[in-house]
């Protein structure tokens, strides 16, 4: 066990978790059709460069990062692609987004994959490798894992926590893939020189304590290798959380962790980099928790793409089933159509039964009990951001660290009030974002502004001195003209010398026209 | 399957509610109902029903003239609560109109600031409060409650239409002891209209109690609920000055007045082993077998609200801080007022006992909406109000001051709140 403490927290039953961990892994038939969706990294979605009646093959790359923070994917098998066009994916709001249609040829060819010769490559290049698999944190935030990896790391952290309730595909990865997570962290280790590697594992798993201790052995003599077991209480297995349980290094909301010398990664994530350095496979595939209220749950191995009622079609769901959740049940959102498909971050199907909304409750008012600032893991007090949110002022909202907020829902679990504080603090969030963005685009909009002002008070400056130097010269002229009597008397001479010739001109003229 | 669109996050939710809790804080104050009625006769259940049926129809008119929900309302039980804390705070047998008064001031309190949640101030003690200044006279009846030969002359009291018979009957009874003797004279007195010297002898009073000074705070400390003896000084001569402590010979002097009189008969009291003793040896007898009830009475309903404590300590519907730091706080400071001059000052325990210390302990300073929040706010909270109470009692002219405590404290609320607020998680760089 260890020494430090997470402030808040909560303890959920435990049970919920050995539903799905009876059976092994299953991996899960290919279906006949694939959605996969562009937007399955946090930052930007990556650019599609497939078009529609492409075969495509397996491990072939379908889009293209386009930014810095962005992923690229990979197809999980062979077929044609369909189209590319807009469906139902998992996302909070619920709207349809881009996805590449795949027509399954169940053929499965792949194109060539070779393993890295990762223990002599430099780190960068190690990094650019896992870029190149298209490997995103697979704990639920998708955040590119080649962005997290930053030499040097002292300490590198692997998450094999899982405290949400409900899920457990870390833990049955951890029993059966336990070597393969050790040599995932080794590669980790190299890319970012880190010189020590902890991995956290909640005291609820023992099974895949003693997997991962018993890998980790083999490996300790030459590495510094440990598992470390932490007590059961979600959000144990928040990053920073985690980080703070096994190192003692507290990283504020506003920093990066590899500042602080120390970086987390997902049990599952640095299995991804396993198979994508050593097996030399970029990330197609993941493992899903099925679970709630279906007839077998267990955990499957699908591929990203795959169509939720599919993948429930084999557990099947049982008569009086009213919801679906992605994710868990802290975390987790609705899922609102059922052909949405599976992608990176899909970690758990939750079903849920109509029982349980049975007891639907509505919100009360806050009667400030102070539960929520009781459970909060960042030591927040929600009843006040949420009187302020309530209230319109979100600037003292904020004030009072609403951005430290990691939206783990705690707060909500707790309320007797039922009141959905999460949902304040994201749309707080939102407010507040969408409101910098506009004082941004107010700010520019008056440099831009007083920019064109100065440019055409140029201009007219410059007009007016342009007309003021024309003025300058026709007043030059007129008054030249005016100073004629001036003329000196050469000028006068050939003057009068000029109409002399002139008029003998026109006598000469009229005598001819006499004559 | 048709998917439920789910409007939270997370779907888990715990299974505990507000009502679930209110309902929890009504069922703990069972014991302390169920020691009053041992004691004292139904007449509590005759104050509760009456408070909580005003309680229930005020909350329903303010929140309908808010245009809320009048069913989700009262289905978070709060204002039930409200009721049961107001009439177990005051006497049991004040009368109908007062009580209506005070509880709907209560909801009135409760709603002008926006409900539940939004009060600053405890309401049921913000009644208490507006009972002392408006109707100080109502609160100074105890020795009516207690020598009132049966409870229907107690209900009758509620209801103001056997006091010629309960005078009566308090003097037929007189002459039992000295105590019951002093009292039912005081008694017959007071319904008499009597406000000047009453003839109790000096012997009645001392005898009873003992050795024991008989200090202003110490005699105050024995009304259950709050009320002020001070403020009903009618009788202008002989008006104490708070913080001197009323000396034996001028309660014996000519000029004993009513109060003095109301005051004198739980002097006995002060002694709390002998307290304990004499409970144990014949006041377990129920009502309907004493022809009178004793202060004694309030010992164990305080006992009993410990008991309503435990229950919401275990239930977790409270935690121990407050009550503990509360009820540490008035052991110490009456501890100092009683090493500094034990002949004026009662004994700690005392304090503890009797008058509204465990009712708020447990179930008033505990009310989440009026008290401070985080664990350093509801500390500094909880000291505050015993160190006023303590202060109160001792040297101000309330005879009990929880209500008055709680109410002051309950203004520094969000300045505690806001003191003490904690640090974010993470170590800034």
């Amino acid at each position: 066990m260890t020494q430090y403490i997470i402030p808040g927290g909560i303890h959920v039953d435990l049970n919920n978790k050995l539903l799905s961990t009876k059976e092994p892994i299953c991996r899960l038939p290919l279906p006949d059709k694939l959605w996969i969706p562009l937007r399955q990294n946090y930052g930007v979605p990556p650019k599609c460069i497939v078009k529609p009646g492409d075969r495509v093959l397996r491990f072939q790359t379908l889009a293209v990062p386009n930014d810095v923070i962005s992923s690229p994917i990979h197809a999980p098998t062979s077929g044609i692609v369909e189209a590319v066009e807009d469906h139902p994916i998992p996302h909070v709001s619920g709207l349809p987004d881009r996805c590449i249609v795949i027509k399954v040829d169940h053929q499965d060819d792949a194109i060539d994959i070779k393993p890295m010769d990762w223990e002599n490559a430099d780190p960068l290049a190690i990094r650019q490798w896992i870029r190149d698999a298209g490997i995103v944190g697979l704990g639920g935030a998708v955040f590119p894992a080649d962005v997290k990896i930053h030499p040097p790391t002292e300490i590198l952290v692997i998450n094999g926590a899982e405290c949400e309730p409900y899920i457990s595909c870390d833990d049955i990865l951890m029993r059966a893939h336990a070597d393969e997570i050790i040599q995932g962290a080794l590669v980790l280790q190299r890319a970012s020189r880190s010189t020590k590697i902890l991995i956290g594992i909640e005291d609820d798993k023992s099974q895949a304590i003693q997997a991962m201790r018993l890998a980790a052995e083999n490996y300790s003599a030459s590495q510094d290798i440990r598992v470390e077991v932490i007590p059961t209480r979600y959000p144990s297995g928040y990053a920073k959380q985690l980080i703070y349980l096994l190192t003692g290094i507290a990283v504020p909301s506003n920093a990066r962790s590899y500042d602080y010398g120390v970086q987390c990664f997902n049990v599952a994530t640095t299995y991804s980099v396993y198979k994508a350095v050593i097996k030399g496979e970029p990330q197609t595939s993941r493992l899903v928790t099925v679970t709630g209220h279906v007839d077998s749950p267990r955990n499957y191995e699908a591929v990203i793409g795959t169509p939720i009622d599919y993948l429930l079609s084999f557990s099947r769901i049982k008569e009086n089933a009213a919801s679906v959740v992605m994710g868990g049940p802290m975390m987790g959102f609705p899922i609102q159509a059922l052909s949405t498909p599976i992608v990176k971050a899909s970690s758990c199907l939750l079903v849920l039964s109509e029982d349980f909304f049975a007891n639907k409750k509505d919100d009360f008012a806050c009667i400030r009990c102070g539960a929520c600032a009781g459970v909060c893991p960042a030591s927040l007090s929600p009843y006040l951001m949420l009187a302020y949110i309530k209230g319109e002022r979100l600037d003292r909202a904020e004030k009072n660290h609403l951005f430290d907020c990691i939206e783990c829902g705690c707060c909500s679990y707790v309320c007797p009030s039922n009141i959905p504080l999460v949902q304040y603090f994201k749309y707080a969030k939102g407010a507040i974002y969408g409101e910098r963005v506009e004082k941004k685009a107010a700010k520019m909009a008056k440099i831009n502004f007083e920019k064109k002002q100065t440019r055409l008070a140029f201009i007219e400056k410059e007009k007016a001195e342009k007309l003021a130097k024309a003025k300058a010269l026709a007043a030059e002229k007129s008054a030249q003209k005016s100073s004629s009597p001036e003329m000196t008397s050469a000028e006068k001479a050939a003057i009068a010398e000029a109409l002399e010739r002139v008029k003998r001109k026109r006598a000469a003229k009229t005598e001819e026209e006499e004559s | 399957m048709q998917t439920q669109i789910i409007q939270y996050i997370p779907v888990l939710r715990t299974s505990k509610t507000v009502s679930g809790k209110m309902r929890w804080v009504l069922l703990a104050l069972v014991p302390g109902i169920a020691v009053y009625i041992w004691f004292f006769g139904p007449v509590i259940l005759v104050s509760l029903a009456i408070s909580t049926l005003t309680a229930m129809l005020a909350e329903s008119l303010f929140i309908k003239m808010r245009g809320r929900s009048v069913k989700a309302a009262l289905s978070d039980w709060s204002a039930v609560v409200t009721a049961w804390l107001i009439s177990l705070s005051v006497i049991p047998i004040l009368p109908w109109w007062a009580l209506v008064f005070i509880t709907v001031f209560a909801m009135l309190i409760k709603h002008l600031y926006g409900g539940l949640g939004q009060n600053p101030f405890n309401p049921a003690m913000a009644a208490v409060c507006f009972l002392l200044l408006a109707f100080p006279a109502q609160m100074n009846r105890w020795y009516e409650v207690l020598t009132a030969d049966s409870w229907q002359t107690r209900v009758g009291a509620i209801f103001e239409i056997s006091s010629a018979h309960h005078a009566q009957t308090a003097g037929a009874v007189a002459g039992q002891d000295g105590i019951s003797e002093a009292t039912s004279k005081v008694a017959q007195q007071e319904s008499d209209g009597l406000s000047q010297a009453t003839p109790v002898s000096h012997e009645s009073i001392t005898e009873k109690a003992g050795t024991t000074a008989s200090s202003t705070p110490a005699t105050d400390n024995l009304s259950v609920d709050g009320m002020s003896q001070a403020t009903l000084h009618t009788n202008t001569e002989q008006r104490q000055v708070p913080g001197e402590p009323r000396q034996p010979d001028t309660m014996n002097s000519a000029t004993p007045h009513i109060d003095a009189m109301a005051s004198a008969t739980p002097l006995s009291l002060l002694n709390p082993v002998q307290m304990v003793t004499e409970a144990s040896k014949d006041l377990l007898q129920p009502f309907y077998l004493q022809k009178m009830a004793s202060m004694h009475a309030i010992v164990w309903i305080s006992l009993a609200y410990v008991l309503g404590g435990i229950i919401l300590l275990a239930k977790r519907v409270i935690f121990w801080r407050m009550p503990m730091v509360f009820l540490s706080t008035i052991l110490v400071i009456s501890g100092l007022f009683w090493w500094y001059d034990s002949s004026l000052y009662v004994l700690p325990v005392v304090h503890l006992l009797t008058g509204g210390t465990m009712l708020g302990a447990f179930f008033i300073i505990t009310d989440p909406v009026t008290s401070a929040i985080t664990p350093k706010g509801q500390l500094l909270f909880a000291v505050g109000c015993g160190l006023l109470v303590c202060l109160i009692r001792a040297l101000g002219p309330y005879p009990d001051g929880v209500a008055l405590s709680v109410l002051i404290m309950n203004m520094l609320v969000p300045l505690l709140d806001r003191m003490t607020q904690p640090k974010p998680f993470g170590e800034r760089k």
